[in-house]
């Protein structure tokens, strides 16, 4: 794989062209990487808002029609809909495991097996979130399986 | 659930529970003066099948709670063994004793039905989690 950077004050927006002749395994991980780093959600807490990189969050979920992103250990309100985020995310790590909710497959720590062919993850931050049997094969496809 | 899930959750309770109940079913036929004939063996399939039927559409029913869950299972499987195989069916005769030997069987066979599909989960869960554990590996190794 060759990796070519052409820079010059000509260009006013950044643009990632992938040549390839076939979309592996390997490439698919950089293109959803490109795809988390390219996006970002703003966030709301205290009256103040924050730019958050997709990097940094665990999970969104929607509450009482007003969503919120998840990060290690704070908690932001975001302006855009669960349906919209799932659109938006569908090609990055991110994957709808709930009716209510979205989970970042990178901050996934472990799942384990419930009654009735749900699961439950387990994130890095030790949190826990129920993925409910309807949306367990997106899910299990977004690892391949 | 989708349906082909749910197809493949049948089939497995079917075929899991029948074959411990027929197991139990020969090995108590003595006592329960109830010889393993054809006819025998195609009420307990109907049963069964049956008892699987009923769980896969009161699955359907949202409960958040596992044990819960569990529960009614379990009385799916009461409900359809004593109506639709006791009396629909006539498979054993209402006598205490009976009743008892019945409860056992089905009880074993509802235990190890439970087991085989978690086992079944189990499997899945550890392909996932190993995906997990690649992903981060390789995650870290391009961060590097």
């Amino acid at each position: 794989m060759k990796l070519f950077i052409e820079q010059s004050d000509e260009y006013n927006d950044t643009e990632i062209t992938i040549k390839c002749g076939i979309v592996d395994e390997r490439l698919e991980r950089i293109i959803r990487q490109i795809r988390l780093s390219m996006f970002s959600v703003s966030g709301v807490k205290d009256g103040e808002t924050k730019v958050i990189s997709l990097e940094d969050i665990f999970y969104f979920e929607s509450i009482d029609e007003r969503t919120f992103i998840y990060l290690h250990s704070d908690v932001y309100e975001c302006t855009m809909k669960l349906y919209e985020l799932e659109e938006q995310l569908e090609k990055a790590n991110f994957v709808r495991i709930s009716k209510s909710c979205i989970v970042n497959i990178m901050k996934l720590d472990s799942v384990r097996p419930l009654m009735n062919s749900r699961y439950e993850a387990k994130l890095e931050n030790g949190e826990k979130l129920i993925i409910n049997r309807h949306y367990l094969p997106a899910f299990k496809s977004k690892f391949g399986i | 659930m989708n349906f082909k899930k749910r197809i493949g959750y049948f089939f497995t309770m079917t075929c899991t529970s029948f074959t411990i109940i027929m197991l139990l079913y020969a090995a108590l036929s003595g006592v329960m003066n109830a010889p393993v004939g054809a006819k025998a063996v195609y009420a307990l399939f109907a049963v069964c099948a049956m008892v699987s039927l009923v769980i896969v559409i009161t699955s359907f029913i949202p409960i958040k709670s596992e044990p819960v869950k569990y529960l009614i299972n379990f009385i799916d499987v009461f409900l359809t063994v004593f109506l639709f195989g006791g009396g629909v069916l006539g498979v054993f005769p209402f006598t205490w004793n009976i009743m008892l030997i019945v409860f056992g069987m089905l009880s074993a066979a509802y235990v190890g039905v439970v087991v085989v599909l978690l086992v079944s989960e189990q499997i899945t869960a550890s392909d996932i989690n190993k995906k997990i554990s690649e992903m981060k590996k390789q995650h870290h190794e391009e961060d590097k």
